[in-house]
């Protein structure tokens, strides 16, 4: 069995900035869309405001380049929203319209102040697309959290994104951190690490193992809090989890008034190529693979994410989104499929569940949608690694099921409320 | 609008590359040692035996999945393995309608009609190899099937040591095959095999370890009991382990994915129980001969309970 061992492969963080059309949905992990604030055919400077909500919990958007607002139309996102997106064409590389740079020290900053400046700059969470929407949004809350924690590492092999951003600007993560800290009011600071990083960090760590899923979210905070949780499909209220890249960003929004413009992501071709890049926000994922000489071509499938939790895309021109932190291209020759199979019993699922959940009763229980059986048999307790249909036999879909299942968990959950 | 391209699934989009068909084969590759000693001591009679046997299984398979409008799986080796296993129970010489009559009990009755793979409570093999042993006993007699070919006569292994000729056993030949017995009873080629399939993580390897410690407790127990009452010879505890296909039992017939549990703690149970079933019925019952079928058949039974023995999940403690 090939072991899943997160290995770093550290280069240069290449920038991608040609001109052409940026794509925007505006639409942010853990909040709802926003309203575009930018007329058709409007001209837009680099780093201009164009799009905003009331919600406090949103963050604006900005134009990546200096242009003009080519279309405005609506696309749905991976999580099923529809978004009010902004299409600019124009050129990305020119100076940026910025914020006032914030000066003070952070402890005569308040609060109020740098949760202000992270909702103009646009910072909310980068990165996670697919990763069971853990990552919390950057609101104020009435009982602030215990614990903010900044992912240092990525939580899946193949990724190498927050890895390259931490070593970038150890102290921009670290100064970052500390003003999200203050922002979100959280009592404790913590850094997950990989062993080879934490000389780069001070401060409280938990550093991950060498294997997957050592590095999951879920599984890190339940390390740093001594317990584990019942999945509600929800962040934990109790931990902020952000990553590197986000504590970058607030560091650089305060300092120096910097608006998010830009996504660092691993992009590869699975198996023989990966490279740590910084695109400008709303790239199409096509042109992202064609800069490294990589066609996209008829049923190969397209990934972000990583190779475990990742989402698949339907739209090879898909754009990079906040969320984006890894982009594959699987070809289409070395797909494997899986299988619309019995379960054999050979019980490999049960020994990779990091969850300790009998994954074999309880997948076939899903299966046939039956929900309250798969919950007697822990749904709830699963985290959606998808370590037991990485090693299952039959090549049964069993993450399909699970999530299929929780899905009809929570519409039946909705019905009953609304009866 | 632009036509859609891409090939979309859910995560992941890795596997690992496990899959029936090889663990079919490598199961079958593990015994290929054990069969080929089977060969050179039984010669033909033996190579027909297999032969017949793993050609009829899948014929069995693939008849009744055809009948039951069920795509037919045969490709998978499942069925194969079945055969290559009740071959290795069989003496050489077994008569050829016997070993058809058994293959398809084994497919049939133990497999297809429960659903085929995955939903049999029962090890197939076992199934089969049980109804043709009480069907037609006579011919399964491992002293009567041998006494055709040249070179053959005495007793089984077992037979000797119930009859109290603990003289006539010979460790090295117990290990190595050549005994009077099935095709399969070189233990040690077969101890080998399993342990690379052990290695690979192929197989549940509780149930195995689980099975060899039932066995062994069994024999410290009450292995001098098979002995003829009164005799005073006493009985080498690595004869009892690899006499009368516990090695079969413990790496390739009690792990069976599908009639054996999965949870940690049931596993153990469930080898050990086999283990020490299979002796008692060895020592005290009076199909002695299949102590280790019996024995894992009756464990199987208990599997599906067994398998309420459970860890708390996590974020439920
Ligand atoms: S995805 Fe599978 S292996 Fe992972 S926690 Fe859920 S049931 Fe367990
Ligand atoms: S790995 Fe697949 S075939 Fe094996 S027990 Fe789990 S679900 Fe069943």
């Amino acid at each position: 069995m090939k072991r899943l061992i997160y290995k770093s492969v550290m280069s240069e963080i290449q920038e991608f900035a040609g001109t052409g059309r940026f794509v925007l949905p505006l639409s942010q992990v853990g909040g709802v869309p926003l309203e575009a604030c930018v007329g058709m055919d409007a001209k837009v400077e680099r780093g201009q405001c164009i799009g905003r909500s009331d919600a406090p919990e949103n963050a604006f958007f900005h134009s990546p380049a200096a242009g003009r607002v080519a279309a405005l139309s609506t696309r749905v996102t991976y999580e099923g929203i529809a978004a009010a997106t902004v299409e600019i064409e124009g050129d990305p590389s020119g100076a940026v319209e910025t914020l006032q740079p914030i000066g003070q020290d952070i402890a005569e900053l308040a609060a109020e102040t740098i949760r202000e400046r992270l909702r103009e700059a646009g910072v909310s969470p980068l990165g996670g697309n697919g990763t069971n929407a853990v990552y919390a949004s950057l609101r104020a809350e009435e009982d602030p959290p215990e614990m903010l924690m900044v992912l240092c590492a990525d939580p899946e092999p193949l990724l190498q994104t927050q890895r390259h951003v931490l070593r970038e600007a150890p102290e921009k993560v670290i100064e970052g951190a500390t003003l999200l800290q203050k922002a979100v009011g959280a009592g404790r600071l913590v850094f997950a690490v990989s062993g080879d990083q934490k000389s780069l960090v001070s401060g409280e760590t938990v550093e991950m193992g060498r294997r997957y899923p050592s590095g999951h979210p879920e599984l890190l905070m339940a390390r740093a809090t001594g317990a584990y949780r019942l999945d509600d499909g929800r962040p934990r209220k109790d931990i902020y989890l952000i990553n590197a890249e986000t504590a970058m960003a607030a560091c650089r929004a305060v300092r120096e008034g910097m608006p998010v413009l830009d996504k660092t992501l691993t992009v590869g071709r699975d198996g023989d190529l990966a490279v740590v890049v910084r695109v400008p926000l709303g790239t199409p994922f096509s042109k992202v693979f064609g800069q490294m000489g990589l066609a996209v071509e008829d049923r190969d499938r397209v990934f972000t994410g990583g190779p475990l939790m990742g989402v698949a895309e339907f739209d090879p021109d898909a754009p990079v989104t906040k969320g984006t932190d890894g982009l594959f291209l699987q070809k289409a020759a070395t797909l494997f499929g899986y299988e619309d199979a019995p379960c054999i019993g050979c019980g490999q699922c049960i020994k990779v569940c990091p969850m300790k959940i009998p994954v074999n009763m309880m997948t076939r229980n899903c299966e046939f949608g039956r929900i309250d059986e798969a919950l007697a048999y822990d749904l709830e307790s699963c985290i959606e690694c998808g370590l037991c249909a990485y090693v299952c036999t039959s090549r049964r879909p069993l993450l399909q099921y699970i999530q299929f299942a929780k899905k009809e968990q929570e519409k039946a959950e909705l019905a009953r409320q609304s009866a | 609008m632009k036509e859609n391209r891409l090939t979309v699934s859910v995560a992941p989009f890795w596997h690992s590359g496990a899959g029936i068909a090889r663990n079919s084969y490598l199961g079958m590759a593990a015994l290929l040692p054990a069969a080929a000693v089977g060969v050179m001591h039984y010669r033909v009679g033996a190579l027909a035996v297999l032969g017949l046997c793993i050609a009829s299984s899948m014929t069995a398979e693939a008849l009744m999945q055809k009948i039951m409008g069920r795509p037919v799986t045969i490709g998978d080796g499942s069925a194969a393995l079945t055969g290559m296993l009740l071959a290795l129970l069989l003496p050489a010489g077994t008569p050829w309608w016997l070993v058809v009559v058994g293959s398809f009990c084994a497919i049939i009755v133990g497999k297809q009609i429960y659903g085929g793979i995955g939903s049999h409570p029962l090890n197939a093999t076992l199934v089969g190899w049980v109804m043709i042993r009480i069907s037609w006993g006579v011919h399964m007699d491992a002293d009567a099937a041998l006494a055709n070919l040249p070179g053959f006569s005495g007793l089984s292994t077992l037979a000797a040591l119930r009859g109290g000729y603990v003289d006539a056993v010979s460790l090295k030949d117990v290990m190595l095959g050549g005994v009077i017995g099935p095709i399969g009873s070189a233990g040690l080629l077969v101890l080998i095999g399993g342990l690379v399939l052990c290695a690979l993580r192929l197989i549940k390897w509780e149930v195995s370890i689980g099975f060899l410690g039932g066995v062994l407790l069994g024999c410290v127990l009450f292995g001098s009991r098979i002995l003829p009452p009164g005799s005073d010879a006493s009985v080498n505890p690595l004869v009892m382990l690899f006499a009368g296909n516990v090695m079969l039992g413990a790496f390739f017939l009690a792990p069976d994915s599908t009639s054996s549990p999965s949870q940690p703690i049931a596993m153990w149970i469930y080898g050990f129980g086999a283990g020490l079933l299979a002796m008692a019925i060895r020592v005290y019952g009076h199909y002695y001969d299949a102590g280790v079928v019996f024995g894992i058949l009756l464990v199987s039974l208990a599997g599906p309970l067994l398998d309420k023995i459970r860890p708390t999940a996590r974020g439920r403690e």
